[in-house]
């Protein structure tokens, strides 16, 4: 009977700090999710995917290539089921396949929604980290699956594919602010489709806040000693979620004695890889080519997460 | 009116799926006899030159990709033709 009243003291004395903490998250992250949907979507709407396709096909800057893509990659939104036909759309303009890769890496990895959560959660300088470690893990990806000459490892279908020229239906002229409209509700529209799993993410962070103790965590970390980043890189590849659910438990992880950069790994784990992409990939891609993608990303990420471990806390 | 030819191009993912249900739902409304054709095929797709799914075109040109067109976008397309 002690122990009861004495845990529902606990359950109520902890409520405060829990509550307080998903309120103030749920609404800076809010604030910051609309004002950067608005900033991506207004960007994309003058420089939809296709110009930049057609701009990277017509230049060669060789290793800026690469970095170009990766950078086109974070601005762009990514949705694996998208990740097809973007593959085919440049490889039949001639951009090369390790190019293409460095897209494909990096866009899953970094966009405005992770974004938004991770400065509303981390703050700006693990952002900015976060975002450079993206581009890096795109470029380095890219240029080493370019180097491997694996495109006899993509299906032979693809390189038989001539597009016509797209014929996009006329475009009404717009006015400015029809435009702007179209922006702002496509703004919202991305904000909505993420606003439950944010806030299921926040309310699971701010439990793991209020009840899980201190150093919790590290107990277990401490065991897999230096093994930590690829274990939860490994443990994180299989499981698909996106950004805006796990970028809050990964915060109340950290706070609880997970390293940064373990913690980093194991979410761009959760949403850089995932089995259902590469059951998509797998049909434009045969096993030694899609294998070997999987493999240059998780180097990439266990890396990164090293890297972000030696960083002064 | 049934020489209009409505697609939605995807490849089967929950945005393509509820694409196409909007579709037919606002071309049966509009006319009854049109057929709204779900293009699954990733040659297909990419022939059409587009990069991002779902898309929804109208006798062979596509009038919105990458996005969930409003109820009256899908009818002012049928209307202009």
């Amino acid at each position: 009977m002690m122990l009861l009243i004495h845990s529902d003291m606990n359950f109520i004395h902890n409520l405060g700090p829990a509550a307080e903490f998903f309120i103030y998250d749920s609404i800076k992250i809010f604030i910051l999710l609309i004002i950067l949907t608005h900033l991506m979507s207004l960007l994309r709407f003058y420089l939809p995917i296709e110009k930049v396709r057609d701009f990277l096909a017509k230049h060669n800057f060789y290793v800026l290539d690469y970095l170009l893509a990766t950078i086109f990659g974070a601005i762009t939104p990514f949705c694996s089921c998208s990740s097809i036909p973007l593959f085919i759309g440049f490889l039949e303009v001639g951009i090369p396949l390790g190019v293409t890769f460095a897209f494909l890496i990096t866009s899953p990895l970094v966009n405005e929604v992770a974004i938004a959560l991770l400065i509303g959660i981390f703050g700006w300088k693990v952002t900015a980290l976060y975002i450079l470690a993206g581009i890096l893990i795109g470029v380095l990806g890219g240029v080493i699956l370019g180097r491997l000459k694996m495109e006899k490892y993509v299906e032979e279908f693809v390189w038989k594919i001539k597009s016509d020229k797209i014929k996009k239906a006329e475009k009404q002229k717009m006015s400015f602010k029809k435009e702007m409209l179209l922006v702002s509700s496509e703004a919202f529209a991305i904000t909505r489709k993420v606003a439950l799993y944010v806030l299921l993410g926040v309310a699971l962070g701010a439990l793991i806040h209020g009840y899980v103790p201190e150093e919790f965590f590290e107990k277990y970390f401490d065991g897999a000693g230096i093994f930590g980043v690829p274990i939860a890189v490994i443990l994180g590849v299989p499981v698909y979620a996106n950004a805006s659910g796990v970028i809050p438990i990964i915060q109340s992880l950290v706070e609880k004695g997970i390293p940064l950069g373990t913690a980093l790994a194991f979410m761009m784990a959760i949403v850089g890889l995932s089995l259902p992409e590469a059951l998509i990939l797998k049909k434009v891609l045969k096993w030694p080519l899609l294998g070997t993608f999987f493999g240059v990303v998780v180097l990439g990420m266990i890396t990164i997460g090293y890297l972000f471990n030696l960083l002064p806390k | 009116m049934t020489d209009i030819k409505v697609q939605v191009l995807g490849l089967g993912c929950a945005k393509c799926k509820s694409l196409y249900e909007l579709v037919k739902g606002v071309a049966s409304k509009f006319d009854p006899s049109i057929e709204v054709e779900y293009v699954t095929d990733i040659t297909r797709i990419a022939e059409l030159g587009v990069m991002s799914t779902p898309v929804f075109a109208v006798n062979g040109q596509v009038v919105t990709a990458g996005r969930i067109p409003k109820e009256n976008e899908i009818h002012d397309a049928l209307n202009s033709l």
